[in-house]
């Protein structure tokens, strides 16, 4: 597979060029800037205390609005990257070209995923003023960063298949919304109906790894697919653990004698299934691969 | 030894023929239920300017698809400057350059950026990269629009600019797709030139077009396409024996195959 370096460069060079680019990160700073100036008004007029665990506080607050944030924008921006292209009538002519249709995929996706890491970027000033709280260490930051990151990945990974699957471009931005949605919100749902239910055997793994401990109990299956829960497993709570509390461990991961914490899990499989999807769009992207036909017709058909 | 002899020699040692840069060989392609192609049989001589002409929805853009290795036939084969797709897909795209009778452009890059960003999916090296946009876009008469937005430019330079991408990696085959679609008179008049002179560095060149006063200024050879089917093809001076026009020589083949 040759290098994807043109196509990425191409798709980065279009997306950060004209008042979008300028206008999607001023928008992203700000709603984080709000929440920022929100949080801190709230606290200045409650507690004046620094013992107390604002900066914890905080930082649960920027994690999640920053996670929404991933979750709206990274399918808004990677989702048109195929059907755009076939919508503009500019895809038979990457095809046409020796250039790979993996390396075509490839450089989308790259060229999306460092777009969204950007913005990720634009957001870390944000962030270090949780510091200015106390409470909070850059070690214990860095877990929700790295599930934004593999969060970023899976998303756009999630948009680029279903970039391959549809033609126009409002489609395909509505069914990657649609899907991401479906990911972060439905599988959360679906995660607290089923513990309030307690209805974990029907869609278990069997023996596989994923057995979550703790005194809450088992934690189901999807739980480790789900970005909001990852994020609730490695943001810190103001009582010492994580939001997730004791659910966010999970013993024998992967059938193995170890224990793994929750965002970790969700990392490695985010990672494993964004690797799938990526093949799964390369093979749908060139569905019409160039095959040798049988030979000369005998006849007319 | 010379390119054009190179490519020869390559040819014949992978079981083609040294004078025909483009063979087809009872291909049969379907789109949607239907057959659009139907045991076509064709073969082009390097160097050749092949005018492909014939009604609307006679396959001739499907044809051209199938050349650019963007549709795979049903049945038969295909040799690109002795290249089989099938074999050697990479190979043979390095070879072509494509220009589709509907095309999009990147309307955020510059028309220098555009032509730099196609060389170098076509592997293109840096330096080499620029040289080549550069030089085109003089050929073309886009010098003054390099620095322009795509979006900026008017149709018929776009059509310019479309053309000037199929040749950034030095392709030995065109197929072009109404290539003066859009075109004014001067650029078609210009167009005209660059073919000929492409032809006479030996290119070789399949042109689509409905515009027979077009295809009679320049093609060599014309096939004339009418369901799915080649009805006639050969030399331009063979068909029009009897110093028929184009037109002519097209109204009669239409006619006559009509009658079958």
């Amino acid at each position: 597979m040759s290098l994807p370096a043109a196509v990425m460069e191409k798709d980065l060079t279009l997306r950060l060029r004209g008042w979008r680019w300028a206008g999607v990160t001023t928008l992203y700073a700000a709603i984080l800037a709000v929440i920022a100036l929100a949080f801190l008004l709230h606290q200045y007029s409650l507690v004046a205390s620094q013992s107390s665990p604002t900066g914890v506080h905080f930082f649960q607050a920027l994690a999640l609005t920053e996670l929404f944030l991933i979750v709206f924008v990274t399918p808004a921006t990677v989702s048109g990257a195929i059907s755009g292209e076939r919508q503009h009538g500019t895809w038979d002519l990457l095809v046409a070209s020796p250039t790979s249709v993996g390396s075509i995929v490839w450089g989308k996706l790259l060229a999306g995923i460092a777009f969204n890491l950007i913005l990720l970027a634009a957001s870390l000033p944000f962030f270090a003023l949780v510091l200015l709280f106390g409470r909070m260490t850059l070690v214990e930051m860095a877990p929700p960063f790295l599930v934004f990151a593999v969060t970023i990945l899976l998303l756009a990974s999630t948009s680029l298949l279903v970039s391959a699957l549809t033609t126009r471009l409002t489609v395909s931005y509505m069914a990657g919304m649609l899907v991401a949605l479906l990911l972060v919100v439905g599988l959360s749902i679906l995660t607290v109906y089923l513990e309030a239910t307690n209805q974990l055997a029907p869609i278990s793994l069997g023996s596989l790894p994923f057995l979550s401990g703790g005194a809450q109990g088992p934690l189901t299956p999807l739980a480790q697919i789900d970005p909001l829960i990852a994020v609730l497993s490695a943001v810190p709570s103001d009582s010492g653990g994580t939001l997730l509390g004791g659910l966010g461990k999970i013993h024998h991961a992967f059938g193995l004698p170890w224990t793994l914490r929750l965002w970790q899990a969700y990392s490695l499989i985010g990672v494993i299934i964004s690797a799938v999807l990526v093949l799964a769009t390369t093979r749908l992207a060139g569905a019409r691969f160039y095959v040798r036909p049988p030979g000369r017709a005998g006849g007319d058909i | 030894m010379t390119a054009v002899t190179e490519r020869a020699m390559d040819d014949l040692e992978a079981g083609g023929t040294a004078d025909a840069a483009i063979e087809v060989d009872g291909v049969t392609a379907s789109c949607g239920a239907g057959h659009v192609i139907r045991d076509l049989s064709l073969h082009v001589p390097r160097g050749a300017v092949y005018g492909l002409t014939g009604p609307s929805g006679a396959g001739k853009s499907t044809l051209l698809r199938i050349l650019a290795t963007l549709h795979p036939p049903d049945r038969g084969t295909l040799r690109l400057d002795g290249k089989d797709p099938a074999d050697d897909l990479r190979g043979a795209r390095a070879r072509i350059g494509y220009l589709p009778d509907h095309f999009g452009v990147y309307e955020a890059l510059t028309a220098r950026e555009y032509l730099e960003f196609f060389a170098g999916l076509f592997g293109v090296s840096g330096r080499r990269r620029r040289q080549s946009a550069e030089e085109l876009l003089e050929l073309f008469g886009l010098a003054g629009a390099r620095d322009r937005p795509v979006k900026m430019l008017s149709r018929g330079s776009r059509q310019q600019l479309g053309m000037a991408r199929c040749l950034v990696h030095d392709p030995a085959v065109l197929l072009l797709d109404e290539p003066a679609a859009g075109m004014d008179p001067e650029a078609r008049l210009e167009l005209r030139e660059v073919l000929t002179e492409l032809s006479r560095l030996g290119k070789t060149i399949v042109l689509s077009s409905t515009l027979l006063a077009e295809l009679a200024e320049v093609a060599t050879h014309l096939g004339i396409m009418r369901e799915g089917r080649l009805v006639a093809d050969g030399e331009v001076a063979e068909l029009a024996a009897d110093g028929e026009s184009l037109d002519d020589v097209f109204l009669r083949v239409i006619g006559e195959s009509s009658a079958e």
